[in-house]
């Protein structure tokens, strides 16, 4: 009995040191970013601030004309926040979209080069990403595609559909095939059946596809700073860098800078942690 | 109304409904892979103009550029150091989360969520975070260090030292990545059936064999697929690299993604050689990706 209850201390122990390491750095920007930058300079320093404050945060979303992202962009934080989200948005619905009707082919109606299609689909997504940009950059150059809000969203489509496809798949394959039929039986067509039985029946799968979809749009960096470097329209990841890059030494500002763009996705997988935690597994399981 | 049992029977055949509802996700990919792909090769061989206005067929010059060249060379190396460190790291960082986690212990499902937060992270956001705690003059390391008494200054300059600023990426890109391994394990982990467990058990087998007779063989296919996944994103790491060091001290962290990055869209703008770089990067991955196909093939067959 002794022996078990070592066991279990050992246990806990290395546990705590495993969610020191997994929470710990996060929790840091956290307290980093509601201190005034004199407890961060202090040695060491205060790991618990004397004077919690929000004035980075005001700083940074009222953004005082020297705390502006960069001279050169002339954007504001609050401006990029907005264009990561509406460019997250309607890469979500749009993946959602064309994501689960081809998933839903793929899964149910048999045609020929299916199978090819969906391997060739999946094997895309170990492609080196810088190998299509850089032909892509020239196309899009050449087409003043560059800079554009829409050029952005129809990239983020293009590389997180085969992603959702895949998901989705998975998530169709495991709804019984009866249900659909009986629905069809009662007179619905193949389509119908898709609208009033499948979608219904997976909405965690939806939701899941859904929020790694918004993830993807929202933490994408190479991209966004490729494609869209020049204008007043750089999204929160790029502004974010930029940012903590011209600023590195105030500490407690770069972190704020780190929570405000991380706080959306990390608050989104909190919440919906279930249907996140359930997609990425039955990924692993199915392999 | 028409077809009214067609389902019952059979699945219904229809290419034309099949075809409209698998095009635009078909369209999309092949204006964004296939074609980049042989466009890519095209650039490869040639010197694009100013403003891309004119092409130049150069033949083989931008490959033999890349490999008489002492930097790109360099930067390999610093690859191979780069992914053989993430891979062996995180592998170990996430298999041992894993085997924590599959324990019986209270709060398992507050654990596990709490996985998701680096997961959730903007790599960007994850540069940001550890450009600040590896900060040599005010950075939450060096304070712990100091605090804890280790050092008497705060004097380790995790960035700006080339051999550390390796180890202190690697520690970046461990930690936003650990949960997802930890995550993918753990799923594959519960779905060993208890009862091998009991019969090895039964049988006399201690922890250890336990483990490494049972469990490890039953993970094997999980942990190739993930670090086949892990050596391909490891392989084309930019976000992270150029958020924590951009590439220095000097060109310390200079992986072969970002040195791509640097000479095409950087002052550079050498299109062709970005491109045949990138080319010779694509073969690499896809050899990763045979060499992975075979192995799980040989281990079909042991069976």
């Amino acid at each position: 009995m002794r022996g078990r209850l070592f066991t279990k201390i050992i246990l806990y122990a290395l546990l705590v040191v495993f969610m020191i390491w997994t929470v710990g750095p996060y929790v840091w920007t956290i307290i980093s970013s509601i201190s005034y930058p004199v407890e961060l300079t202090a040695k060491p320093p205060h790991w618990i601030p004397k004077n919690p404050t929000f004035e980075n945060y005001q700083k940074l979303l009222q953004l005082v004309g020297k705390y502006r992202v960069a001279t050169a962009t002339r954007s504001s934080l609050r401006q990029n926040l907005f264009y990561s989200f509406f460019i997250s948005c309607l890469t979500t619905f749009l993946c959602i979209i064309f994501g689960s009707l081809s998933a839903y082919s793929f899964a149910r109606l048999r045609f020929r080069g299916s199978a090819f299609s969906f391997y060739f689909i999946f094997g895309s997504q170990l492609l080196p990403f810088i190998v299509l940009t850089i032909p892509l950059y020239i196309t899009l150059a050449r087409l003043r595609l560059l800079d554009k809000l829409g050029t952005l969203v129809f990239l983020y489509i293009s590389f997180t559909l085969p992603f959702v496809i895949w998901l989705m798949k998975n998530y169709f394959e495991m709804i019984p095939k009866d249900i659909e039929d009986a629905a069809m039986i009662d007179g619905c067509t193949p389509i119908g059946a898709l609208v009033r039985v499948v979608i219904p029946v997976c909405a965690p799968g939806l939701v899941a596809t859904g929020i790694f979809s918004f993830l993807g749009a929202w933490n994408e960096f190479f991209l966004a700073l490729i494609f869209m470097s020049r204008t007043q329209t750089i999204t929160l990841s790029v502004a974010t860098l930029v940012f903590g890059w011209t600023h590195r030494s105030d500490l407690p500002l770069i972190a704020t800078g780190a929570i405000i763009a991380s706080l959306p996705p990390v608050l989104l997988a909190l919440i919906f942690q279930k249907f996140i935690v359930r997609g990425l597994m039955e990924g692993a399981v199915k392999g | 109304m028409r077809n009214r049992f067609s389902g019952l029977y059979r699945r219904p055949r229809s290419p034309l409904l099949a075809f409209t509802l698998v095009f635009p996700s078909l369209l999309i990919i092949l204006l964004l892979i296939i074609y980049p792909l042989l466009f890519s090769l095209v650039i490869s061989f040639g010197k694009v103009g100013a403003n891309f206005r004119s092409y130049q067929f150069v033949g083989l010059k931008n490959y033999l550029a890349v490999v008489s060249d002492n930097a790109i060379w360099h930067s390999f190396l610093l690859t191979l150091e780069w992914v053989v460190g993430v891979s062996v790291v995180l592998m170990l960082v996430g298999l041992s989360g894993a085997l924590l986690l599959n324990t019986d212990i209270r709060g398992r499902t507050i654990f596990r969520t709490l996985l998701l937060v680096p997961w959730a992270v903007p790599p960007v956001a994850n540069g940001i975070i550890w450009l600040s705690i590896f900060n040599k003059n005010y950075g939450a390391l060096n304070g712990l260090l100091y605090q804890l008494g280790f050092t008497q200054a705060y004097s380790v300059g995790w960035l700006e030292t080339p051999r550390l600023a390796m180890v202190s990426v690697i520690v970046a890109q461990v930690w936003k990545w650990s949960p997802f391994i930890t995550l993918m394990l753990l799923a594959a982990l519960q779905s060993i059936p208890e009862e091998l467990y009991e019969a090895a058990k039964i049988d006399g087998a201690g922890f250890m064999r336990r483990f490494s007779h049972l469990t490890i063989p039953l993970l094997l296919p999980t942990l190739l697929l993930l670090t086949l996944l892990n050596l391909v994103w490891a392989l084309n790491a930019f976000d992270l690299i150029y958020a924590l060091t951009q590439g220095g001290p000097g060109n310390a962290t200079k992986v072969i993604a970002y040195h791509i990055w640097k000479q095409t869209f950087s002052a550079a703008a050498d299109f062709g050689g970005g491109a045949a770089l990138s080319y010779i990067v694509l073969f690499i991955s896809l050899f990763i990706t045979v060499a992975y196909a075979r192995v799980v093939k040989a281990r079909r067959v042991e069976y």
